[in-house]
């Protein structure tokens, strides 16, 4: 026995060099997984979308660039489509200076030439390679998006003025990079063109004049200037109106109202809104477009035909004769009227204050797009969906048309009243067949009532999705599904609704946040 | 009688070769990128069958004055790959000319 051991010992002093190897070997099995480079950009097919950024980056004239910084991280011959919503607003020292003998005269059209930025790609070493320019015409949202191949490893983006002159604002959001499966120019004329229903804004209406006819002043107490509008589209996103502040323009919430109207001769303004909005005297510089012209944001989903009214109020601020607001108001031909509270009475004219802004669904092929949400072709039969929730207004344009459905703006999450029956409904709309997809939502904390968070992907049978059981996140929803592959479908439905709890029968108040849905799809299928 | 013969076979050489294998199924099992996956079985094959140090210095010196001439005609991802290989041959110079010292001590 002894020997044995001697003679173990001996040769495993002569062969000390494979202890080490398998020395080496349990540590690289222990501790290799972190030595993987690059795994999340290796192949583009993992459905979920780690390279969107949900931040709005805004150019103003105290800048002239912005970097997304560690957006991608690219390799020699490698294709990208960069993708993202822009937007400019005008430069108020630009449209002051457009005076003549009348007066200041704003320009409600476009301006008189093309704004360019141009978008450069940055390596973690400062290399730097520019990749195209756009010019954008128009003052609404618009999406854009181009592809282009890298040369080296590149990880950072760059929005930059074209021209450093320029002093309007540029607001660039959404911003998104996917790598393409494709090796060659050739194959960019088989792309199919990407699917975006970004909520864009309508145009600026005319306005019948140059400037208001006269101003109402919002200075006593619980006062409000509105419109009675018929929806002509799907969704409210907003009101131009044009605005003076008096003083310091009031303190408080003003707020915008909004109204269902079935009688249009008798309507209670003094009943509390439908929906409202806040806004202080110190957002007015956000909400500018030039001049005294303001564009609020305000969303809503609308019933096409149905009369609305919507008002501005002070009625949770607090105003006086030198400090107040004061709201243009224009003469009127299409006969839109106009109400306002005096201290006792209601005025009844044609004239009108208040321009409601309109968005409309996006349609492909007569299929209605699920709003916000991205479908793009990658390349080599794939293809990728994409959503997820802006935390900003237009989050709740998503929901199908629900009447109780709101947002809040503190929290900044879709908010939603469901009684038993009721639930808020989405339903996403992918075009092309579902390979596997995954979804994450989070509920907000605190005193709501547990949520129940259901998916279907035909709207009738229905698969309830756990709640984690993460500490860290202990309203967190998540599900990722596998489709089989005998079963075909490119629509999914989610349903949320409050949790029965036979001891709680006030709450039923949910919030919604984060919520994103990344699919992967089958392109050739359709 | 078949475990004899087994591990009659089993002369250094084969051995060596089977644990190569096994360098190169774990780095596969643990999905790394193909640069460091042939750095490591490389690594382990220079450990079993060391080359001299001479050798392994040229290979270094050569390949890190190659790099700036790459750099200089804007292929920077070759250039990159070359330094690591270069840093790679002088570390494998370095652990050949310590073992060759120890033995020599012993």
């Amino acid at each position: 026995m002894k020997i044995r051991i001697e003679y173990l010992l001996n040769a495993l002093k002569h062969n000390q060099i494979y202890l080490i190897v398998l020395l080496m070997f349990i540590l690289v099995f222990l501790y290799g997984k972190n030595i993987i480079i690059d795994e999340d950009n290796s192949k583009p097919t993992e459905c979920i979308a780690v390279n969107d950024s949900n931040e709005i980056f805004s150019i103003d004239n105290q800048s002239t660039y912005f970097a997304v910084k560690n957006i991608f991280n690219s390799s020699e011959g490698d294709y990208y489509r960069l993708k993202f919503v822009a937007e400019v607003t005008p430069d108020i020292r630009r449209s002051v200076s457009n005076t003549n003998e009348k007066g200041p005269e704003y320009q409600y059209v476009n301006m008189d030439y093309p704004y360019k930025i141009e978008t450069i790609i940055n390596s973690q070493s400062g290399e730097q390679k520019k990749i195209g320019e756009i010019s954008i015409e128009g003052m609404e949202r618009k999406y854009y998006e181009y592809i282009f191949k890298t040369d080296g490893n590149y990880s950072d983006v760059v929005f930059r003025k074209f021209n450093v002159n320029d002093l309007e604002k540029v607001i660039i959001s959404n911003v998104g990079i996917s790598r393409l499966d494709i090796s060659s120019d050739t194959q960019l004329g088989e792309l199919t063109s990407t699917k975006q229903s970004i909520v864009m804004d309508s145009e600026i209406p005319e306005l019948p004049n140059n400037n208001p006819m006269r101003h109402v002043s919002l200075s006593t107490g619980n006062q409000q200037v509105g419109q009675l509008f018929e929806a002509s589209e799907d969704y409210l996103g907003g009101v131009y109106l044009s605005m003076n502040m008096v003083g310091n323009g009031g303190v408080g919430d003003y707020t915008l109202n909004l109204y269902m109207v079935s009688d249009e001769n008798n309507i209670n303004i003094l009943a509390e809104p439908f929906r409202s909005f806040r806004f202080q005297t110190s957002d007015f510089d956000k909400f500018n477009l030039r001049g005294d012209l303001y564009k609020i944001p305000f969303f809503f989903p609308l019933e096409k035909g149905k009369k609305y009214y919507l008002s501005i109020s002070n009625r949770s601020a607090v105003t006086n004769r030198s400090n107040n607001l004061s709201i243009g108001i224009w003469d009127s031909k299409d006969q839109n009227v106009l109400y306002y509270k005096g201290k006792d009475k209601n005025y009844l004219e044609e004239s009108s204050a208040l321009f409601p802004i309109f968005l409309n669904s996006q349609y492909y092929n007569g299929e209605k797009l699920t709003n916000n949400s991205l479908i793009e072709d990658l390349g080599g039969g794939k293809g990728r969906f994409h959503f997820s929730s802006l935390s900003q207004p237009s989050d709740l344009l998503v929901p199908e048309y629900n009447l109780y459905a709101g947002y809040d703006q503190y929290i900044k999450a879709v908010t939603f009243w469901g009684e038993k029956k009721y639930s808020l409904d989405y339903k996403f709309n992918t075009i092309y067949p579902i390979k596997r997809f995954r979804l994450n939502l989070k509920q907000a904390m605190g005193l709501y009532p547990k949520a129940t968070v259901k998916f279907s992907l035909d709207g009738t049978t229905w698969q309830e999705i756990e709640n984690q059981k993460d500490a860290a996140a202990p309203y967190l929803f998540s599900q990722t599904v596998e489709m089989s592959e005998n079963k075909t479908t490119s629509e999914i439905y989610v349903s949320i609704s409050p949790k029965d709890d036979p001891n709680d029968f006030a709450n039923k108040y949910l919030a919604i946040y984060d919520f994103e849905l990344g699919a992967d799809l089958d392109m050739e299928k359709k | 009688m078949i475990l004899k013969s087994i591990i009659r076979y089993l002369n250094r050489d084969n051995v060596n070769i089977v644990v190569v294998a096994l360098a190169y199924a774990l780095v596969s099992y643990l999905n790394w990128t193909p640069m460091a996956s042939i750095f490591f079985v490389l690594f382990i094959w220079f450990l079993l069958n060391p080359i001299k140090t001479s050798d392994a210095l040229k290979i270094s010196i050569i390949t890190l004055a190659v790099s700036p001439l790459l750099l200089m005609v804007k292929r920077r991802t070759n250039a990159e790959y070359l330094a690591q290989i270069s840093f790679f041959f002088l570390v494998i110079a370095l652990i050949t000319e310590i073992r060759f010292r120890k033995s020599r001590v012993e």
